[in-house]
């Protein structure tokens, strides 16, 4: 039985390593590939050097990119985040006729492939005659990210106990005061985590922007994926291996804002 | 009429098919305790929450203070609740809890402060302001839950089973303490409980409920000695029913019920002509247990006693009478030299007034 015991232990150990190995890989190669010297893809690098990085930071035309993708990122964010809270406390508190329709049309982003809500929403802003700018982009990516944000709070608002809304309107708080005071502070860590979500989903999608962008708006996904199409040097792993960072320091902030919160409460 | 502090009259809610409240109307005066008293489901809650606003009535009227409120939202009625799970908002600070009610009144910062310690000290939780809801222990937090319901002033108080989650021991030291709170304050208070104990130890009035619709009203002791229904008999107290049919009926309520050859002497509760079908009820603690005489009962059933079960104050015996199940308690100290061994044959013995008959609707 320990011997067993010890083997299953093992078995496990290499399990959970090989998993790791496998997800983590591609990621550490870009990062070594970053930053090789030469205008080669290598791993490991070589020649070490941060030349890649440099360029990468001059250059107008990733800085753009990135620019624009930062302004979409935070307008669709904030969209999504004004949009989709009132209507996770809806679906969740509330009993009223079409909601589960309407719950799975805010869902429906996620299941619809998107390339198709791309060309879906590329047809019906030309219907409009509205021309590609921020505004569109934003909007076609508050559409994406509203899923996310509506499941994550939908999580949170479930976890309330609602008599603590009832307990706040007895002692005499309105409609606005019950959700500024006692709802919107309850469900801090949800609104972190899906505001996190919603950024980080619009600032790398690729495919919608793909039906939305002009030369004027391109977003740092798509310039890389445009760069990437007539050159092949480490510049694109330096700027992925940026990406990761970004990625990874929202992350853990959200994740230590959400435990600072679940101490308070 | 005008020392009433809360009146509901001809409350009806329905869900769906079902009507949680059928037609309920009552009355509480300044200062008086009255609990809501019933089986789950019987429509006490739904009767609390309408006064305090969450239930919409289909009919009847509400009015809190003389004013009528049915129609008003909860947060403009100055009633104050206190919640099954007490509703602490737990992102606040004890202080912060016990002051909201004042902060949603523009209450300036001194006078509320002076007033959330006041309220902390009635409950006996002074010193605890900066804590949290969650560092506090069951009962603490029911006191908070109080605490805050009481900084407001409110006319009307209204407790929803405020007990129930609390350990049996903490449970009795907290219904004294209440009530001793509840006196001095002098607020009317509408209380629900499903605890039959705790109406009877803490209400000036129990309101009996069963499906929707008031089943007895009266003081405790009168809900206890003079049930007016089979219901209320056998929720109240513990006690022997016997299933039968009016045989004899004499003016003054002396009626002779037969019930599966026996003849059993009661009394009346409500009227009922010979013939009818009849439910006879003996509260277990007036059955006396007798050697072998019985002299001045009006009813004696042999019996045989299968189980003894020890109460600390009191001892309930089990005794089977030619296939049916008896119940008696005997006070642990007194009447020590009535039988107490199994096996015994007694005789079970009760006087006509502690057999009340009620008419029976199956």
């Amino acid at each position: 039985m320990v011997t067993e015991g010890r083997l299953g232990r093992l078995f496990l150990h290499a399990y959970v390593i090989a998993f790791l190995v496998f997800v983590l890989a591609p990621l550490v190669v870009v990062v070594g590939v970053s930053f090789e010297h030469h205008a080669l893809l290598r791993f490991p690098p070589q020649a070490l050097s941060l030349r890649w990085y440099r360029e990468v930071l001059d250059s107008p035309q990733f800085l753009d990119a990135a620019w624009n993708s930062l302004i979409v990122a935070v307008l669709a964010t904030v969209g999504s985040v004004v949009l989709g809270t009132p209507a996770a406390y809806a679906l969740v508190r509330y009993r009223f006729p079409g909601r589960d329709l309407v719950a799975t049309l805010l869902l429906s982003p996620l299941i619809v492939p998107q390339l198709v809500v791309g060309i879906a929403l590329l047809q019906f802003f030309a219907a409009l005659g509205l021309a590609a700018s921020i505004t569109t982009l934003t909007l076609g990516h508050v559409l994406i990210t509203l899923p996310y944000v509506v499941r994550t709070l939908s999580a949170n608002i479930v976890g309330l106990d609602p008599a603590v809304e009832e307990a706040a309107a007895n002692l005499g708080a309105g409609r606005l005061q019950i959700y500024r005071l006692i709802v919107l502070p309850l469900v801090r860590s949800g609104l972190y985590a899906s505001m996190v979500f919603a950024f980080l989903i619009s600032f790398d999608n690729a495919v919608i922007s793909l039906f939305l962008v002009s030369a004027r708006t391109t977003t740092l996904p798509i310039a890389i994926y445009t760069y990437v199409e007539h050159s092949l040097d480490p510049s694109i792993a330096a700027i992925s291996t940026l990406l990761m960072v970004v990625s990874v320091v929202l992350m853990v902030a959200a994740s230590r804002l959400g435990r600072i919160e679940r101490i308070d409460t | 009429m005008s020392d009433v502090a809360v009146e509901v009259r001809g409350l009806r809610k329905r869900y769906g098919a079902v009507a949680a409240v059928d037609g309920v109307s009552l009355g509480v005066r300044a200062g008086e305790i009255v609990s809501l008293l019933g089986p789950s489901g019987c429509g006490k809650t739904t009767t609390l929450r309408a006064i305090a606003g969450f239930e919409r009535p289909d009919e009847g009227e509400i009015f809190i203070g003389g004013e009528r409120m049915t129609h008003v939202p909860p947060n403009r009625r100055h009633v104050a609740m206190v919640f099954q799970g007490y509703a602490l908002f737990p992102h606040m600070t004890v202080a912060d809890n016990v002051g909201f009610g004042l902060r949603m009144r523009g209450e300036a910062a001194a006078p509320k402060a002076a007033a959330v310690t006041r309220a902390l000290e009635l409950v006996r939780l002074g010193g605890y302001e900066q804590r949290l809801p969650k560092q506090l222990s069951g009962g603490q937090q029911q006191r908070v839950a109080l605490a805050r319901a009481l900084a407001i002033e409110p006319r009307v108080l209204l407790l929803d089973e405020p007990l129930s989650n609390l350990d049996a021991k903490l449970r009795q030291e907290m219904r004294v303490e209440l009530k001793g709170i509840l006196k001095d304050t002098r607020i009317a208070t509408v209380f629900v409980t499903h605890d039959q104990e705790e109406a009877l130890v803490l209400s000036d009035g129990i309101v009996l409920m069963n499906q929707g619709r008031i089943e007895q009203e009266g003081a405790p002791y009168e809900i206890y000695e003079r049930p007016r229904t089979s219901f209320a008999a056998a929720f109240i107290g513990q006690a022997n029913f016997f299933r039968g049919v009016v045989r004899e009926a004499r003016p003054g309520g002396g009626v002779v019920v037969e019930a599966d050859g026996l003849r059993l002497r009661g009394v009346a509760c409500a009227e009922i002509a010979v013939g009818a079908p009849a439910v006879v009820a003996v509260r277990q603690e007036r059955v006396r247990v007798l050697r072998a005489s019985g002299g001045g009962y009006d009813n004696l059933l042999p019996a045989r006693i299968e189980l003894l079960n020890y109460l600390g104050a009191s001892i309930q015996l089990v005794c089977s009478a030619g296939g049916r199940t008896l119940t008696a308690v005997l006070g642990a100290v007194g009447e020590t030299d009535a039988p107490r061994e199994r096996g015994a044959a007694v005789l079970l013995g009760w006087r006509e007034g502690d057999a009340l008959v009620f008419p029976s609707s199956g």
